[in-house]
């Protein structure tokens, strides 16, 4: 394998080439060794976390933002989403609280990150 | 819904007096509404819209709060933190109401709103913190032709719609511009379903943040069209198609280079504007950089009592740093309506080199100094290594190294104003590159 990505680990952008089998990763062209765990993560396993908004029953609010209670594999963020647009809220809950347990497997929680007043 | 105007009851007629009022409830306001709180002052704190929070109720992505809280949190539960923080204070909140004028009153102010509930109401107020945020530049500011259909939107227009009100407002957008909130939007568009045709910038480096690039365009194979433009909006009810154009090292659109491409809405994310537009008839000094007051460090434009803070003084990229800049301009807000500080002096600074921008602008001789106090910059290019100088009279008072410096990314540093001499010449932050990156982005 030999693929090439900039490092987000800090805002100066290094241009990372990561090369080897998954067992043995070489990367190069970082200037700091937060390239090498960034390198390595994003080609064994690369999480992101996903924030999006579920419909809710009221006129005035009708979305409500949430977000995932852990980053999980990027790979699972669309199967993620399709389970999410087909949740609707009816009934309140506020900042922190969970509509969804583990979705889709995925081990993380989906979590209101705003509150919800279903008699307002 | 409970709409609420003011949590003080006041009698017909009854003049409204406090010491701070603070115009917008953004992270900028709450941040400085809760400091002048703290600071001892009555505080009234107006918002035009229903909610507190300002634009971060539709900032519903994460990374928020890194520095204030050491924490990663989306925009609304950032917002929620300060929301809070108002709330257990006593601070007078006026939703739903617009400020329509600002003029001296003796020592103070006099403001006049709007709102639904009292029609005209106004306000007395010994000092007044403007967090009024920036907005949008538009299709109009960037001098886009063709036809004007329905299906332009800028980012924060697409993301209020996408966000706070569940509408799509196209499935295949065109984004002109790359600051943050264009790149945010293309991948909101995406998860939503939408395809994303694709991202220009009619620059040579992308205008948001390298972490935005890669999480938001890189991650779903969404093309980043660097040093290319939307030049003509093709259309006659709804946006079909738009010509876009290589420029030239001079941004001139390369005619040769014209293509045609099919999309039904174009979102724009093409800069930010602070908004001040209240404060001309004030005759405040604007920076012609920031298009924010001239301010000192404790964030005092150059009309005595009017201070500003967040994205009104400059566009931040990180809201730590406006909830910073609120909390400075609230505190010092307050102690101004104890003290005066008219007759001090006010030292400029001269800002060379490849600085694009230094915020504050001058320094006000201060008996009592909380040691080192904040200073943001922004270069003006691109550099790997560079050095910040602060000089006066020959004499340097204050020298950093920085190993990085990108425009798009904002600095920030702590210097101890009472090292400069009152008395002495205009002091010179100076800002010179040590190694040029190399231009490959």
């Amino acid at each position: 394998m030999n693929r090439t990505m900039t490092c987000i680990a800090c805002p100066r952008g290094c241009l990372l080439t990561v090369t080897g089998s998954n067992d043995n990763l070489e990367v190069s062209g970082y200037q700091c060794p937060r390239g090498i765990d960034y390198g390595r993560q994003e080609i064994l396993l690369p999480l992101r976390m996903l924030t999006t908004t579920v419909r809710t029953m009221s006129v005035e609010s009708p979305r409500l933002p949430v977000r995932l209670s852990t980053e999980v594999s990027k790979t699972r963020i669309f199967e993620c989403m399709s389970v999410i647009n087909h949740f609707t809220l009816n009934r309140s809950v506020k900042a922190g609280d969970v509509l969804i347990e583990d979705v889709c497997a995925t081990g993380a929680d989906l979590i209101a990150t705003g509150g919800f007043d279903n008699e307002g | 819904m409970k709409r609420q105007y003011s949590k003080r009851q006041y009698k017909d007629g009854q003049r409204r007096c406090c010491d701070v009022v603070v115009i917008g409830s953004g992270p900028a306001g709450m941040a400085a509404a809760v400091s002048a709180a703290d600071a001892g002052a009555s505080v009234c704190m107006i918002e035009r819209e229903e909610k507190m929070g300002g634009i971060l109720k539709q900032c519903i992505h994460d990374g928020f709060g890194l520095i204030r809280f050491e924490e990663k949190l989306t925009g609304p539960e950032y917002s929620w933190r300060y929301q809070q923080m108002v709330n257990e204070r006593d601070i007078d909140f006026l939703n739903l109401t617009f400020l329509t004028k600002i003029e001296r009153s003796g020592k103070g102010f006099s403001l006049e709103f709007v709102n639904p509930a009292e029609a005209v109401i106004s306000i007395e107020a010994a000092s007044v913190v403007m967090a009024m945020g920036c907005r949008e530049r538009t299709d109009r500011q960037i001098f886009l032709h063709g036809q004007r259909p329905a299906g332009i939107f800028t980012a924060g227009q697409a993301q209020d719609f996408i966000n706070l009100k569940g509408f799509m407002p196209g499935k295949r957008p065109v984004i002109l511009g790359s600051g943050d909130i264009g790149l945010i939007m293309a991948r909101r568009f995406t998860l939503e379903g939408a395809s994303v045709r694709g991202v220009y910038e009619i620059a040579s480096l992308p205008s948001g943040l390298t972490r935005n690039v890669v999480q938001c365009l890189e991650d779903f194979d969404i093309p980043l069209h660097l040093n290319t433009t939307v030049t003509e909006v093709h259309g006659r009810d709804r946006v079909e198609a738009v010509t876009v154009c290589r420029v030239d090292e001079n941004r001139h659109p390369l005619q040769d280079t014209a293509r045609r491409i099919d999309c039904d809405c174009l979102i724009l994310s093409v800069g930010l504007i602070p908004e001040n537009d209240i404060l001309i008839p004030l005759g405040i000094e604007l920076d012609p950089v920031t298009r924010g007051p001239v301010v000192d460090q404790f964030m005092h434009s150059s009309c005595p009592g009017i201070f500003s803070c967040g994205n009104a003084l400059h566009v931040s990229d990180l809201v730590d740093y406006v909830s910073e800049s609120g909390h400075a301009a609230g505190k010092a807000a307050a102690e101004w309506t104890k003290s005066d500080l008219v007759g001090s002096r006010k030292l400029r600074l001269s800002a060379g080199g490849i600085i694009q921008y230094i915020v504050p602008q001058s320094i006000t001789e201060a008996e009592h100094e909380d040691s080192a106090l904040p200073v943001y910059f922004r270069p003006s290019v691109p550099a790997d290594r560079a050095e910040f100088l602060l000089k006066q009279s020959g004499r340097i008072l204050y020298k950093k190294r920085f190993s990085y410096l990108k425009p798009s990314e904002m600095q920030r540093l702590e210097i101890d104003f009472a090292r400069i001499d009152p008395e002495g010449e205009m002091p010179v932050v100076e800002l010179t590159a040590l190694g040029m990156e190399a231009d490959d982005e």
